[in-house]
């Protein structure tokens, strides 16, 4: 599930905006490296887990108006290059706030230690993920497909000038959903934190998986970021049983081998 | 377009570029660095530059390469002559199967699939620790040397030797680039550049243009790495991320597209600035950062022309060789 | 007069949306064959079915007998049959020279792949491309770049990247499409002059045109041939009438 919400944001941010964020890894970094600080001022992981994509919103909500409003025409190529100058330029910033030694943070009380399912024993804190990650797909998907936002935004994917004459914001509605979509990313940073720690280099990692996912699931495509996330998810908990080492070898073979037989992913436009 | 510059001017261009390197940098070692890296750039360029291709996963030939040449000098000891071709084709065959699978998406899906394969790369060597070392990559890698037969035998363990090695490379490749660009296969890939349902409606096919140019960038992006390994006796597993692969692209488009020369420049900027930052100041990529976004939002085009400019401010004594083709 | 391009039962279907039903097309050589038909009405569709550019759905196409239905576009040139774009397509950044020379270069199969000289650029690389640019009077043009030609001159450019190949039947999609009215005698000339060597398939808009040059004109409405004939009975052909004023059936 948490492959979904890394992916889903790219894919929410691509599909309507047609914008190509290579900085969507570093916000995951950075979201869990927000959670650990506000978790270091207030001592709770719950303000933490609140308060991180609010933060991280804002910053993107700043990015976004001095930098990203000005690359929706460009070339993907010249968007992806931007992208990752602003990478470097904020994991830089997180190596000198934060240190270059990766940052523990603590899993709550409530949610440490197991539960027995059947014959299955899982871990409380993943049960957490699973729940919290499903609770936000949902959301995100009655946004996208229930709302007046969501119409207005899908809409302005398809023809940004005929929104724009229809008297809708345009510039604040892409604010809007790259906030959004960057705010999810940070969720994610922040819901992995007590698993894998505040990592300034996480961020390729999550890049290139949350790139897996919506290169399986279909750019652009809410169901196919589910599905892709799925996909990817499976593939890691079977390998992790079997080859615990190979789980990211395998996670890109799955994808070249969806990519030999559906090019344009399980869910894409041709 | 087909400017008539015979074959030998590039020559002694190249020839005087690996010639006067060194007397303006403080090290053989930057030196060598430049020229290896001007190498790779040069791959990265076939693709972008000439071809359209933007390819995100170009230090999965780069690594690729410092471990097939690394591999090969610890359990072969083949010489350097055998050593490096063969990473080359190595390297090319990698880059085909990686074209194979790419190509069958074009735009963004193309670039993803490049840099997903790349990181399969990464993890691939990450995970082969008993053959690559893993995360503290290949170690006590020798350098080969050059055996002529009842001639003479050249070992490059001294900076200058290797600097003299790599530079022979260079002023090889560099020549070859030159012609490869001018020649049949050279226009193709421009007319695929250009527009590509035009190039397939007069027969030509595009499909496999664009591996045979995948497999071009594969080999000589794979040298490159060969020789980094080289001169560092060491193939780190750096050599193979996503980092090194940006670092690939962004010379490219500093140095300018569609240009051999401009490649040579894109890797002599970065590097140098790299160093001199570096020293300066260990976070210095967020200049790096920031250098990246002015450079992509306002000189998109004239690049290597402006960043001259810029440089001449910034560090004036470094970099005074003004060249542009 | 013989066959020399014919489609049997040509379907096209982009999912679950048929462009084109069962089109059964007969051209006859050396003759100016129009597809015409209101907009939206699969011609340019057929037209990429024709070309090999988009595979077809079901059905054949024969040129001069061979079946060329799976046959590669890219490979299409050589079998020679050759292609005009409606949108100017060429290599603006390009000379003239250049595009034709492009052109004539994908004749030689693997030509394509020397890297160890320089391209050809005289002895008989130039003479067919020489002979290219006198018959659509770019002679002058030789060294200019695509980018910098009128729009009149780059639609006749056009035509010559296509003529390249020698072709025995020429496909041309809108040749005079977005062209001025002083600039379209000139298309009218050359397709007259090129009719004394190869068949030519022309999809218009412009029904002058069609009248003006055509010996036969196809009619394709909702993805089907609805009329067939000289242009004159077509032209006469209620069916067709009906269809270019919109009104139902």
């Amino acid at each position: 599930m948490i492959y979904f919400l890394m992916g889903v944001g790219l894919t929410i941010i691509f599909g309507m905006m047609n914008f190509v964020n290579f900085a969507h890894g570093v916000f995951y970094a950075l979201g869990a490296f927000i959670c650990y600080q506000v978790i270091q001022v207030t001592g709770s992981y719950w303000i933490g887990l609140i308060l991180t994509p609010i933060l991280i919103g804002a910053v993107a909500y700043i990015l976004e108006k001095i930098l990203i409003t000005k690359l929706y025409r460009v070339d993907h190529a010249v968007q992806i290059l931007i992208t990752i100058g602003l990478m470097l330029i904020i994991r830089e910033g997180i190596l000198i706030i934060w240190g270059t030694v990766p940052k523990p943070v603590a899993t709550p009380s409530i949610l440490q230690g197991v539960i027995f399912l059947g014959d299955f024993v899982y871990p409380k804190y993943r049960l957490f993920i699973i729940a919290i990650s499903a609770g936000i797909g949902l959301g995100v998907w009655y946004l996208l497909e229930r709302t007046r936002f969501g119409i207005t935004i899908r809409a302005g994917s398809e023809n940004p000038k005929m929104v724009s004459l229809l008297g809708v914001d345009t510039d604040r509605l892409f604010a809007l959903t790259f906030v959004f979509g960057v705010a999810l990313a940070g969720i994610a940073g922040a819901l992995l934190a007590p698993i894998r720690g505040a990592d300034a280099f996480s961020g390729d990692e999550a890049l290139g998986i949350a790139f897996v996912v919506v290169v399986i699931g279909g750019m652009g495509s809410f169901s196919g970021a589910l599905l892709g996330g799925l996909i990817v998810g499976l593939v890691q908990s079977f390998t992790a049983i079997l080859w615990p080492e190979g789980t990211k070898v395998m996670i890109y073979s799955v994808m070249a081998l969806i990519i030999l037989l559906r090019p344009n992913g399980l869910f894409g436009k041709a | 377009m087909l400017t008539k510059t015979p074959l030998f001017v590039h020559f002694l261009a190249a020839f005087a570029i690996a010639a006067v390197l060194p007397m303006l940098l403080p090290s053989y070692v930057l030196a060598t660095e430049i020229l290896l890296f001007g190498l790779a750039v040069i791959g990265c360029n076939l693709l972008l530059g000439y071809t359209g291709l933007l390819s995100f996963g170009q230090a999965l030939f780069f690594g690729s390469g410092s471990y097939f040449a690394g591999l090969m000098s610890i359990h072969l000891n083949l010489g350097i002559v055998p050593t490096l071709l063969i990473t080359m084709a190595l390297g090319a065959l990698i880059a085909i199967l990686v074209g194979v699978f790419a190509i069958r998406r074009a735009g963004i899906y193309f670039i993803m699939l490049t840099l997903a394969f790349a990181q399969l790369g990464y993890y691939i060597a990450f995970l082969a620790e008993p053959i690559t070392g893993g995360e503290d990559g290949l170690l006590d890698i020798q350098r080969p040397a050059l055996s002529i037969p009842f001639v003479a035998k050249f070992e490059f363990d001294s900076d200058f030797s290797f600097y003299a090695l790599t530079g022979a490379i260079f002023i090889v490749v560099f020549v070859l680039m030159q012609r490869l660009v001018k020649s049949p296969l050279g226009t193709v890939l421009t007319a695929i550049k250009q527009n590509e349902a035009r190039a397939e409606a007069i027969g030509y096919n595009v499909k496999l243009y664009k591996i045979v140019v995948f497999a071009f960038s594969g080999s000589v992006t794979a040298l490159a790495g060969a020789l980094y390994a080289f001169m560092l006796k060491f193939a780190p597993l750096s050599n193979i991320d996503l980092e090194t692969s940006s670092q690939i692209l962004f010379m490219t488009i500093l140095g300018g597209l569609g240009s051999i020369y401009g490649s040579v420049l894109g890797s002599a900027v970065f590097l140098v600035a790299s160093d001199f930052f570096a020293e300066l100041w260990p976070r210095w990529m967020i200049l790096l950062g920031l250098l990246l976004i002015f450079v992509m939002l306002y000189m998109p085009g004239g690049v290597s022309k402006s960043l001259e400019d810029l440089f001449a401010k910034i560090s004036a004594a470094k970099d005074q060789r003004g060249k542009k083709p | 007069m013989s066959t020399v391009l014919q489609t049997k039962l040509l379907t096209k279907r982009y999912g679950d949306f048929v462009a084109n039903t069962d089109i059964n097309l007969s051209v006859a050589k050396g003759t100016i064959h129009g597809v015409i038909g209101p907009n939206g009405a699969g011609k340019t569709t057929f037209f990429n079915c024709l070309a090999g550019t988009v595979p077809t759905t079901s059905g054949q196409v024969l040129l001069e007998g061979r079946d060329i239905t799976t046959l590669a576009q890219h490979k299409r040139p050589l079998a020679g049959l050759s292609r005009s774009f409606q949108v100017t397509s060429l290599f603006s950044d390009l000379s003239v020279f250049e595009n034709l020379r492009l052109a004539h270069q994908a004749l030689s199969p693997g030509k394509g792949f020397v890297f160890w000289h320089a391209a050809h650029e005289t002895g008989s690389t130039a003479e067919a491309v020489d002979m290219v640019l006198a018959r659509t009077s770019l002679i002058g043009e030789r060294d200019t770049l695509v980018s910098e030609l009128s729009h009149g001159q780059q639609r006749v450019l056009e035509v010559g990247v296509a003529l390249m190949s020698k072709p025995r039947v020429l496909l041309l999609d809108e040749p005079t499409s977005g062209m001025g009215i002083d600039d379209i005698p000139q298309m009218i000339t050359l397709l007259s002059d090129l009719k004394k060597e190869c068949t030519i398939v022309l999809i218009e808009h412009n029904v002058g045109l069609v009248t003006e040059v055509c010996d036969a004109v196809t009619v394709l409405q909702g993805g089907k041939v609805i009329s067939e004939g000289t242009p004159h009975e077509v032209s006469n052909d209620e069916k067709v009438k009906i269809a270019y004023l919109g009104e139902d059936l």
